[in-house]
């Protein structure tokens, strides 16, 4: 099977480790990506830790906590679907595909009625309740829609990412012999569940 | 072992280690509770850099990848505290 796979990559020209790299070095500029605002966090935090921990009381810590073991379920569920197109199981690997996909809708789901909560008590970048607020908390409110908008728009392209994935899979344009494509997105879908695994505790887990 | 065998320890490795993050959130939690300021922080912090270790070695397979591969997470987390000290290192006293 392997001879095979080897003589398939050799004809078509395909560099499975060359593709991998590719991908982690762009994993690596999408990290340094979000140490920016991370960076930024760090920074205010230490200048307006009292307003910081009076800010983050106020965010919805159960729906939060929800989210992060939908967003590690899905990676699971990724990995999963990478195990199966290599066992040669097209049917489970598009299922657990299809998981992974619902299970992010629905974190995205729960970031919009969060987001919808803060925005109806007149807490949004912009309103006039926040620039009456203390600066302090106004920053904390400003980095929270920030950097989880930010994320949020990464999970959004992860998701329509995993349904080509599915329909590739269903056409068996990625199989046993070619995964490749599906491991890219899976290392794709896990920097960004690794992104959410810090911004968790650093809004949520500092009241 | 055979190649299905493999695949199933594999598949079972996986769901042990999705359990050992979910654990580890639920830590993370309690210790948000319990400990504030600076201390509360440096364990929220290693809790949630030991989740990401275990992503990037079992779900992201870093820990069977070899070469250049290896080394470059490992760098660029180094690059990242080096930014974050130099960073501080103005900040802190201004």
């Amino acid at each position: 099977m392997m001879d095979e796979a080897a003589k398939i990559a050799e004809r078509e020209h395909r560099d499975h480790t060359g593709s991998k790299m590719g991908m982690w070095f762009f994993l690596i500029t999408e990290l340094f990506f979000f140490v920016g605002p991370f960076l930024l966090y760090a920074v205010y935090r230490y200048r307006y830790a009292t307003e910081f921990r009076k800010a983050s009381s106020v965010l919805n810590l159960p729906l939060a906590a929800i989210n992060t073991v939908v967003l590690l379920t899905s990676s699971l569920t990724m990995t999963l679907s990478i195990s199966s197109v290599k066992r040669g199981s097209k049917r489970m690997a598009a299922i657990f595909l299809a998981i992974t996909a619902i299970l992010g809708v629905i974190f995205m789901s729960n970031k919009y009625v969060e987001w919808h909560e803060k925005i109806s008590h007149g807490i949004y970048p912009g309103s006039q309740d926040l620039l009456m607020i203390g600066r302090g908390e106004a920053l904390f409110y400003s980095l929270y829609f920030f950097m989880t908008g930010l994320h949020g728009l990464h999970v959004a392209g992860g998701i329509v990412l995993i349904v080509v994935m599915m329909v590739l899979v269903i056409k068996e344009e990625v199989h046993q012999d070619d995964v490749v494509k599906l491991e890219n997105s899976g290392l794709y879908w896990h920097l960004v569940d690794i992104i959410w695994i810090y911004l968790f505790p650093l809004f949520y887990l500092i009241s | 072992m055979n190649h299905s065998e493999d695949m199933k320890t594999h598949g079972l490795t996986y769901v042990v280690v999705w359990a050992v993050l979910v654990v580890l959130l639920l830590f993370n939690m309690a210790a948000g509770k319990f400990f504030t300021g600076l201390a509360g922080l440096a364990i929220n912090i290693s809790i949630a850099s030991l989740q990401a270790v275990l992503a990037l070695s079992f779900f992201m397979q870093l820990k069977d990848e070899k070469g250049l591969l290896r080394i470059i997470v490992p760098l660029a987390v180094v690059i990242i505290m080096i930014l974050m000290g130099l960073v501080f290192s103005d900040v802190g006293y201004r």
